[in-house]
């Protein structure tokens, strides 16, 4: 499919996929199709230009999602989609750019890049597509399994805690911080739609089910299932708030958990190249930034 | 459209009657979310697993189908608005 001359063209969720690689490749009931549904979603209602949207994605199944979506993009190393993404939005701050990642990638091997990004309040949008499991390697367990779940790599039990993400984005600076999930895809759409129109970090978890491997191994083996399980265990913020622990024992809040406004990073790096002295095509001290 | 004429014969609406909701077969996965989750069970699982639009005369339209289905193989055309007089 080749992208329209602007953005006009683009009628529907179809419009903004390369259908042409349809059917994708996830398994029979995979949320993720869901979750970039309401990426796309959230990308038409705001009427964002498709020209001005990057998607940066690392390795594992939430990140053939950049595939699958019309728009430039960058498939890169496993971890590292945020530091890409930073580079990106320094060079070119005037673009939209989004993070497609997976809770292993994430939160594992990318969760150095995950918090300093938080800290630092670039405006990118980072959308974690968190179903609790490496998927594409067949099942070993992730820093999101659940306590207890079972996993290949945790044949009697996973003994340890998972992350809260979105305390751990917000622990760590992000301005804007919500958790949505596949069952509830109107939502997942509302909080997607917040962060891309916020100025700093953005950081959305969406819940998401593999049937695969996740939900096999603990019971739950089709994606109604699971999704039945997210339709059970969300828990609105506003609610939650006056609910006990051991009320919300097995259960996940869902909402948006801050929306700040604080100073961006690259509004910071622009106030700074001032300070330098950089004038384009003139003399000064610093290098050229490449822009 | 595989269903128009199971839909024809079902549906007492007089206009041409087509059901708001389609299904692109060659990408569907037959995981059954839209059969479980359709407020109302408009769909029915064939012997592989696949909806078929059973009861096109109970759509509202709610689009819950078209924004679970995984595989971006539901769509479901939005209701169209009464003639003004």
């Amino acid at each position: 499919m080749v992208a329209p001359e602007d953005g006009s063209g683009r009628t529907d969720v179809l419009s903004y996929l390369r259908v042409d690689r349809f059917p994708h490749l996830w398994c029979p009931g995979c949320g993720h199709g869901i979750v970039l549904g309401a990426l796309v979603r959230a990308i038409m209602r705001l009427e964002l230009d498709p020209r001005r949207v990057v998607v940066v994605s690392g390795i594992g199944c939430a990140a053939r999602a950049a595939g699958y979506l019309n728009f430039d993009g960058v498939h890169t190393t496993h971890g590292r989609a945020i530091a890409f993404a930073s580079g990106i939005k320094l060079a070119r701050p005037e673009l939209e750019v989004i993070v497609i990642t997976g809770d292993g990638d994430l939160a594992a091997i990318g969760g150095n890049h995950f918090v300093h990004a938080c800290r630092r309040n670039m405006g990118i949008t980072v959308v974690c597509f968190n179903n609790s499991i490496y998927g594409m390697t067949s099942g070993q367990y992730s820093p999101m399994t659940p306590y207890h779940a079972m996993a290949t790599t945790a044949p009697y039990g996973h003994i340890e805690r998972p992350f809260d993400l979105c305390a751990l984005a917000a622990g760590c600076g992000a301005t804007y911080v919500a958790r949505g999930a596949a069952y509830f895809p109107a939502r997942l759409a509302d909080y997607i739609a917040g962060g891309l129109r916020h100025k700093g970090f953005a950081f959305i978890e969406a819940v998401t089910q593999c049937p695969t491997y996740f939900g096999r191994r603990n019971k739950m083996p089709r994606g109604v299932d699971l999704l039945r399980w997210q339709k059970e265990r969300a828990v609105p913020v506003e609610r939650a708030a006056r609910m006990t622990p051991e009320e919300l024992e097995g259960k996940f809040t869902v909402g948006v958990f801050r929306d700040a406004e604080e100073l961006e990073y690259t509004e910071e790096y622009d106030r700074i190249i001032a300070l330098a002295g950089y004038r384009e095509g003139g003399e000064s001290g610093c290098p050229a930034p490449g822009r | 459209m595989p269903n128009e004429a199971e839909a024809d014969s079902r549906s007492p609406v007089t206009e041409p009657v087509e059901p708001p909701v389609s299904i692109r077969r060659e990408w569907c996965k037959a995981c059954g979310i839209c059969i479980e989750f359709c407020p109302k069970k408009v769909f029915d699982a064939d012997e592989e697993g696949h909806p078929i639009i059973a009861r096109p005369e109970e759509c509202s339209s709610c689009q819950i189908c078209e924004q679970l289905c995984p595989d971006f193989a539901v769509s479901v055309r939005r209701k169209r608005r009464a003639p003004k007089s």
